[in-house]
């Protein structure tokens, strides 16, 4: 391992058990917790791997075995995004949720329709000669649901707070550097291997850099949107009901007087 | 080649609206506040009978003071009602799009906390609000250069487009009726104290 690998591995390592240690001291971990079972599922992976030959056999099994539990984390991490931007208002939930199993229906209807006419119309993959392929794909479905997450959210001019944005910011960056990552890889083949091989990493480095600084501080749980007109209402009807009190006052004031 | 294409354009996607996400941030409002009911009230009052009643949007569209001018009244006076009349007309088309946008904006506050929501009807909906805001921009950009007799056609679908969205909003304002008439209400008792 040349010295830019071994920095990105202990680098990647030290901000992982940074995020997991700073959850157990702020107990973000109770507000988020799939995305600390998926920090906690790649630093367990980053960790049995160090101890690994990277060319024995063992080395490429235990890294396919904890891909895929981290790409399948990945997803509830997504759920639990989406879930948390948009659990205080079930109307743009609803639209969300519709448009997620849309598109779920369409992937999968689009792969059944594929395999039976044994044709794929846009050769997005190959699954059977290049994993690559199979990951590339996975990645763009969950670019696809944080991109509905993220659309649903602006369209109703809803705020995702510092620690979620952070969150959806993170794992969207990593995902879009993935699918780059991927998506080259597999249409250069051998030539962009040199490449792949640092700049997934690099992502990576920089998502946790992201997480780290937007879970630094303590989650305020919250089981309502802040709702300033609220207080803004009330405090317009304790002013008028003050006037109100002031103009009955003034009126009893000459009685009072006498 | 299709499938990088694919995944790059995902990709482009979901780094944009990363970016709108980061530049866009906006602060909850509470369901069916007052303040909040009642600008939508008076969007919606300001574009029924202010904006889009047909005799008005017909007598400002309507050649025949053109006509009359371009009869009797020398060069410079042609030149200047042209203009006047132009400037009107694009004043006119930002504010139906601005008080659109302001019922727009209150639709979208209150139906994201509606679980009974219907989706196509919110899907539709957009399509209206949308297709209509891009029509004011492009009316916008015909009057300008093209001077307001000659978009009169466009103008007349157009509002009927927007009449139809008042009525929509007229529908979401209907839920919260009580509500607004008793902001409403007093605020004319303030006016006429």
């Amino acid at each position: 391992m040349d010295f830019l690998g071994k920095f990105l591995w202990y680098g990647g390592i030290g901000l992982e058990a940074a995020i997991l240690l700073r959850s157990l001291w702020t107990s973000s971990y109770l507000r988020f917790p799939i995305f600390y079972t998926y920090m906690a599922c790649v630093f367990a992976s980053s960790v049995t791997l160090l101890t690994l030959d990277p060319n024995s056999e063992a080395y490429a099994k235990s890294f396919w075995y904890w891909n895929a539990v981290t790409i399948l984390l990945g997803y509830g991490v997504l759920v639990e995004i989406m879930h948390r931007t948009l659990v205080d208002y079930p109307g743009a939930d609803r639209l969300a949720r519709f448009l997620a199993i849309a598109v779920f229906f369409g992937v999968v209807g689009g792969l059944l329709l594929s395999s039976a006419l044994h044709y794929n119309p846009v050769a997005i993959a190959n699954w059977t000669h290049h994993v690559n392929a199979l990951e590339r794909d996975l990645r763009i479905v969950q670019a696809v649901f944080l991109t509905i997450t993220l659309a649903v959210a602006i369209h109703y001019r809803i705020a995702l707070g510092r620690a979620l944005a952070g969150l959806a910011f993170g794992f969207g960056f990593y995902v879009a550097v993935s699918v780059v990552s991927t998506a080259l890889g597999y249409y250069y083949g051998k030539k962009f291997e040199p490449i792949a091989k640092e700049l997934q990493p690099i992502g990576y480095l920089i998502s946790l850099g992201i997480w780290l600084a937007a879970l630094w501080q303590t989650v305020k749980v919250r089981s309502k949107p802040p709702n300033p007109q609220v207080e803004d209402d009330y405090r317009r009807v304790v002013a008028m009901t003050r006037e109100k009190l002031r103009e009955v006052r003034s009126r009893f004031m000459p009685l009072e007087s006498r | 080649m299709i499938g990088l294409i694919i995944s790059l354009l995902v990709v482009v996607g979901l780094v944009v609206f990363l970016a709108l996400s980061a530049r866009r941030g906006s602060a909850p409002t509470a369901v069916g506040s007052a303040q909040d009911i009642v600008g939508a009230r008076e969007a919606l009052d300001h574009l029924q009978k202010g904006l889009l009643p047909a005799e008005f949007v017909e007598r400002m569209y309507d050649r025949g003071d053109a006509e009359y001018v371009m009869k009797v009244a020398p060069r410079e006076v042609q030149k200047q009602f042209i203009a006047e009349r132009k400037r009107i007309a694009i004043a006119w088309i930002e504010r139906v799009r601005e008080e659109i946008r302001g019922l727009w904006h209150f639709h979208l506050r209150e139906s994201r906390h509606h679980e009974a929501m219907s989706i196509r009807s919110e899907i539709a909906l957009a399509f209206d609000f949308y297709s209509l805001l891009l029509a004011c921009r492009i009316l916008q950009v015909a009057v300008r250069f093209r001077g307001p007799y000659s978009v009169a056609g466009v103008v007349h679908t157009t509002m009927a487009a927007a009449a139809r969205v008042c009525q929509a909003s007229e529908r979401s304002l209907g839920m919260l009726t009580p509500a607004a008439q008793i902001a409403h209400e007093g605020d004319d008792a303030r006016v006429a104290g």
